[in-house]
């Protein structure tokens, strides 16, 4: 249904933009790649009607974050779309697949390097964000993108100004967590395919990589700061 | 604490112990329905056992609800720190200062707002 609705923006011209064609969707709306005047491509993520005003006080946290980060390895926002029943952000276009495709379209096993590679990676990522009192709450392998040695974080949808009560630098971890456990599975083969394990029964790893990602996933005690948990992943799978 | 709010926040945990059969599949419509939970609500949904982890806020981060200027060209009111008018994609100039007094003025002013001087772009 969806893809049928998107297909009328295919060509609409939105100011300096051009769509091109849908390439993602969520809850907030729809993601397009679109192309300036210049022929230079972007993203725009167009907002759901209702969902943008509705929690208008929400989204703005979106644009105000990615205004105050200025790195590489995010999406820079560069503008801002409202024409009658189009609201949207654009958003600059980073290279590479993301962690989602490369394993359940390209069914890419990814190697110890690599793990090693892009767990460091973003581990620098949500250092940065954290430096900058930012939390992502939202560190999913469709919000990952990889382009060879390079790691970059998008959607910021759910970023939020760390506070005491409600949004807190841990809420990261578990993602984390979570996303490893991704990467380390795409390796792994399933000889009891009829018992249901946990990942700390099913996959191969040292005591010291189990500890790690317990305490990520909030099975032990859990992290204090980001540095920490950089310290020990690369105890844990440097030489791995 | 009712039993409402204990389950919604529940909800929010990430599941510390999936195997194979969680992590080698897409998710179908489970991945759909983790989704809209991410989306829906407050965030909490980690468990950490009661551990006490460093969450003070950053000293220099603009808060949210901080001073609101207002757009140079719709009116419209932009949060602090955006690089865009949310309403109209007006671009925020960066902080000016006064070439007459040296004050600074709140970006897309058209006036000094200490000695009146007219403030170029």
């Amino acid at each position: 249904m969806s893809f049928f609705s998107a297909k009328k923006y295919n060509g609409q011209k939105l100011g300096n933009y051009t769509i091109m064609e849908l390439v993602g969707e969520g809850r907030y709306g729809m993601c397009f790649l679109a192309r300036t005047n210049t022929g230079q491509k972007v993203i725009i993520k167009k907002f759901r009607q209702g969902i943008f005003k509705k929690n208008s006080e929400k989204n703005m946290h979106e644009a105000v974050i990615l205004s105050k980060l200025k790195d590489i390895r995010i999406p820079e926002l560069l503008g801002v779309i409202n024409q009658k029943s189009f609201y949207g952000y654009v958003l600059e276009l980073k290279p590479g697949n993301t962690v989602k495709d490369l394993l359940f379209k390209h069914k890419h096993r990814f190697s110890d390097e690599e793990f090693y590679n892009i767990g460091l990676r973003l581990i620098h990522i949500i250092e940065h964000l954290h430096e900058n009192g930012i939390v992502h709450r939202d560190i999913r392998i469709p919000n990952v993108l990889v382009d060879n040695e390079n790691v970059y974080l998008i959607d910021f949808g759910l970023a939020r100004f760390v506070d005491s009560n409600e949004y807190k630098y841990d809420l990261d971890y578990s993602y984390l967590g979570d996303f490893f456990l991704y990467l380390l599975y795409s390796s792994f083969s399933n000889k009891n395919k009829y018992k249901k394990l946990p990942w700390h029964k099913e996959l191969s790893l040292t005591d010291k990589q189990k500890t790690f990602l317990k305490k990520l996933m909030g099975l032990e005690t859990v992290y204090e700061s980001i540095k920490d948990v950089e310290v020990d992943f690369v105890d844990a799978f440097e030489c791995y | 604490m009712s039993f409402f709010s204990r389950s919604s926040k529940r909800s929010h945990y990430k599941n510390g112990n999936y195997g194979s059969n969680h992590y080698q599949n897409k998710g179908g419509l489970g991945d759909l329905f983790k989704h809209l939970i991410s989306r829906s609500g407050s965030g909490g949904h980690y468990n950490n056992h009661g551990n006490q982890c460093n969450n003070m806020p950053m000293p220099n981060q603009p808060l949210p609800n901080q001073s609101i200027i207002n757009c140079g060209k719709c009116g419209s009111k932009i949060p602090t720190g955006s690089k865009f008018c949310l309403e109209c994609g007006d671009k925020v100039q960066d902080a000016l200062f006064c070439a007459n007094c040296g004050e600074k003025v709140p970006p897309n002013s058209k006036f000094c707002l200490k000695c009146g001087n007219k403030l170029n772009g």
